[in-house]
């Protein structure tokens, strides 16, 4: 699949974000030009675990009715509305034309699964607990909130492949585009801290008590995040007869599992290693013209490992890369979704921030991420997500001119 | 032995000295092996982030009932 | 714009009616079961000893997708020759997902501490849980990916598997679907389905291998815009008067395999299950709904129907390989 005809090309007309971060994408860059990282004070729910997080303080949109139970969807929409504007569309315009297809595509963790304690606890004691929950639940269906918000009529889908969740959602949608199944697709991912999860991620074994401090020599496992990151994807053929012209496109994309363990990355990262090649060979360009990498980074010990290594024996020695996990914890299904708007920024910018939480050099480690405020020449970024049960997704934001 | 459902195998099978990680051993994996630091946790109140630090302490029957009676809680 | 169908190579199920294709064949012949509702799986179809050491943490989910995988790799073993394991993708779509498993966790929390819940439970909890097995029992190397919605899981799972395709994105693409039903799931099912309409809750997976239509196969499977078919497959109640909203002017004959599977988020795969069973059979099967018994028909092409969405609404289409020209072309 070259990438040099129309109907190949998958242009990105608008980005959004929400982040401990930053509420929106100017607010983001302010921390990242600071390396400021905004951990949580206090927890936003009870739990005996004492672990850092980053949190989210602001204005949140309100949905209707069941809608509003869901913070995960109230992030994902304040993203979506913000990715909106910045496409030059908004709700009224993807309403009004006709004959246009707008796909769904989005990754979470959270907002899949019934983990509502209270309501559980209800069950437990009583055996007829209120099915409020339940119906706040059954709505809650990201993908399909979201595109009956929109009253969309292409493909929908919501991803729950964990950590990579966000990335795959950015394929797929990609492949819709091509595929000419819709002609403008939101893609990316949404994720709220929750106290199940927490307790999950505790129980793994994977959890640091301190900020987390990925590709540190010191690194001892992941802070928990929350936010929301949109990437609205549109066909060449659709932006034109918007008049539009897009800067950035998804040059290219792969996915690919380790097949190797239920929660532990392969050692040597060889489903990653799959990933990027694929996403490489989708662009058409070879690795020495990826200008900067957004890692997947969690700050885990095995994630590090296993990831550094893959960079290094792909992409070499000198690439400038960095993980943004300690700016925004893991939001899981949102991490994507992020730091695919994060890839847009740092070509978009001409710069990259300091790997947040770096410190020291691991000397098992055959690399370092960068510092400092990096500047960056070149047109490709390379986005890489490892999820536990071990699918990995890379995607290629590329920059015309 | 219930927690990690290890089919055919009894606890008296399983020797003191007998590798409880990897292939060569009884066979667990690290997920069986954080499955144990919490069944720890629960049944003795040992600290979970003092046995993440201390991984060689599992490596058989004989590192590992030592070090639960002498940080046991519970 | 419309994607080319792609070859269905081989299908795998564990479902309330059996496990081998044939003893699901057997049960959906009877025209008028006595079902009992819900419809689950027995035990004895998980007791699988091929994968019960790999399986030796897992739950009723994932045992039964995995099951289901397995099958459908072993029926489609042969086209499966010479494919490189990178080139094979996994969709796994559900939409309760392996809830069981995650109010076990709960029951950690309540128990004992959100510090001390079990981490196995949390990692067989998630979504993905099932593909991750699936991947590492069949060496899957190709992009694998776990999707949840309530109401067309599989048809967007396929219509995703019809583009890497034809995108040459993969070779072959398992597609399946896994829906369980614990305790928690079928009491607010008791309270909040409709009584009237008296439906049977299901669980069970199914799973499809498929691949680009050069590749020989049982039938040809497309999403595409309704059209006539020799038999429409529709969701209908265990018991209860046949939907007002069916298309009288529907030429062919309209079935449905809901007394047999029961009802989930994930029905169409199983109603497709049904309709690919009664093309091989060359007869009429399930509960059929209208004046048609079950004698011998030509049915070289099925589709499923849900008259409670939009009729306008794609569906899942099955042609029979080498069939003649008919109404649906």
């Amino acid at each position: 699949m070259s990438g040099s005809s129309e109907a190949a090309t998958v242009g990105i007309a608008g980005i959004g974000a929400v982040s401990a971060a930053g509420q929106d994408v100017p607010a983001t860059l302010e921390s990242f030009r600071h390396g400021r990282p905004n951990p949580s004070k206090i927890l936003p729910f009870e739990s005996s675990i004492d672990c850092p997080t980053f949190q989210i303080i602001a204005d949140l949109p309100e949905l209707p009715g069941h809608l509003n139970a869901s913070r995960s969807l109230r992030l994902l929409v304040r993203a979506l509305t913000e990715a909106l504007d910045d496409a030059g569309l908004n709700e009224d315009g993807l309403n009004e034309a006709p004959g246009v297809r707008i796909g769904v595509c989005l990754g979470t963790t959270v907002a899949s699964q019934l983990n509502n304690v209270p309501f559980y606890e209800a069950y437990r004691k009583t055996g007829h607990p209120p099915l409020d929950a339940v119906h706040e639940y059954l709505s809650a269906n990201l993908a399909s909130a979201v595109g009956d918000l929109l009253s969309a009529t292409g493909p929908r889908m919501t991803v729950v492949n964990a950590c990579s969740s966000g990335t795959d959602a950015i394929g797929i949608a990609a492949t819709w585009i091509r595929a000419g199944l819709c002609d403008i697709a939101i893609a990316g991912g949404a994720d709220e801290l929750n106290r199940v999860a927490m307790a999950g991620f505790w129980s793994l074994g994977v959890m640091s008590n301190q900020l987390c401090r990925p590709f540190d020599r010191d690194r001892a496992g992941l802070n928990l995040g929350e936010g929301a990151g949109v990437v609205i994807l549109e066909s060449a053929a659709h932006a034109r007869r918007r008049n539009k012209a897009h800067r950035f496109e998804v040059a290219g994309f792969g996915s690919a599992c380790d097949a190797h363990h239920l929660t532990a990355p392969h050692p040597e990262g060889r489903g990653l290693q799959t990933a990027i090649r694929a996403a490489l060979a989708q662009a058409n360009i070879t690795s020495d013209q990826v200008a900067f990498i957004n890692a997947h980074g969690t700050a885990t010990l095995d994630n590090d490992r296993a990831e550094s290594g893959v960079i290094h024996r792909l992409l070499g020695e000198t690439v400038p890369f960095l993980s943004t996990k300690g700016y925004t914890g893991h939001t899981l299904g949102a991490a994507g979704g992020l730091e695919a708007v994060f890839s847009v920024l740092g070509l978009r910018e001409r710069w990259i921030p300091a790997s947040c939480g770096f410190a020291n050099r691991d000397p098992d480690l055959p690399l370092a991420p960068v510092r400092d405020v990096t500047p960056i020449n070149g047109d490709y970024a390379l986005s890489t997500s490892l999820a536990f049960g071990g699918n990995n997704a890379a995607v290629l934001i590329r920059r015309r001119a | 032995m219930e927690n990690l459902s290890l089919e055919d195998l009894r606890p008296q099978d399983i020797g003191d000295d007998a590798e409880l990680f990897g292939d060569n051993g009884v066979g667990l994996d690290s997920l069986d092996g954080v499955e144990v630091v919490v069944i720890l946790h629960r049944t003795f109140g040992l600290d979970v982030k003092a046995m993440q630090k201390g991984r060689d302490v599992f490596r058989s029957i004989n590192t590992l009932a030592p070090y639960v009676l002498a940080h046991a809680t519970k | 714009m419309t994607l080319p169908p792609v070859s269905v190579l081989g299908v795998g199920a564990v479902t309330a009616v059996g496990r081998t294709l044939p003893l699901i064949t057997a049960a959906i012949s009877d025209a008028s079961p006595a079902t009992a509702a819900p419809r689950t799986v027995s035990d004895d179809v998980l007791a699988d000893p091929a994968t019960s050491k790999r399986l030796r943490r897992a739950d009723r989910f994932t045992r039964m997708a995995v099951i289901a995988a397995s099958d459908a790799w072993s029926t489609a073993k042969a086209s499966l020759e010479g494919v490189p394991l990178e080139r094979i993708g996994l969709i796994v779509a559900s939409g309760f997902g392996p809830h069981g498993r995650g109010f076990k966790f709960l029951d950690g929390i309540l128990d004992h501490g959100d510090s001390a819940a079990l981490p196995t439970d949390f990692s067989h909890s998630v979504h993905g849980a099932p593909a991750a097995y699936i991947t590492e029992i069949l060496g899957l190397r190709g992009p694998s990916l776990s999707t949840t919605d309530f109401l067309s899981g599989f048809e967007q799972a396929v219509l995703l598997a019809q583009a890497w395709l034809d995108q040459q994105q993969c070779d072959r693409v398992l597609v399946g679907v896994v829906e369980e039903l614990g305790e928690v799931l079928l009491h607010c099912a008791g309270r909040m389905l409709n009584h009237d309409q008296r439906i049977s809750p299901g669980e069970g997976a199914v799973f499809w291998m498929l691949g680009r239509s050069d590749t020989p196969g049982i039938a040809t499977l497309a999403v595409a815009p309704p059209a006539a078919v020799d038999l429409r497959i529709v969701d209908q109640p265990v018991i209860g008067p046949a939907s007002p909203t069916i298309d009288p002017g529907h030429a062919g004959a309209t079935t449905t395999f809901s007394p047999y599977f029961g009802h989930s988020p994930s029905s169409a795969a199983f109603q497709l299950l049904g309709g690919l069973l009664s093309m091989q059979a060359g007869r009429l099967l399930g509960r059929l709904i209208g004046d048609e018994s079950s004698a011998a028909a030509r049915v070289d092409n099925v589709a499923t129907f849900r008259p409670s969405f939009d009729p306008s609404a794609a569906t899942l289409r099955l042609t029979k390989v080498n069939s003649e020209p008919g109404p649906s072309t």
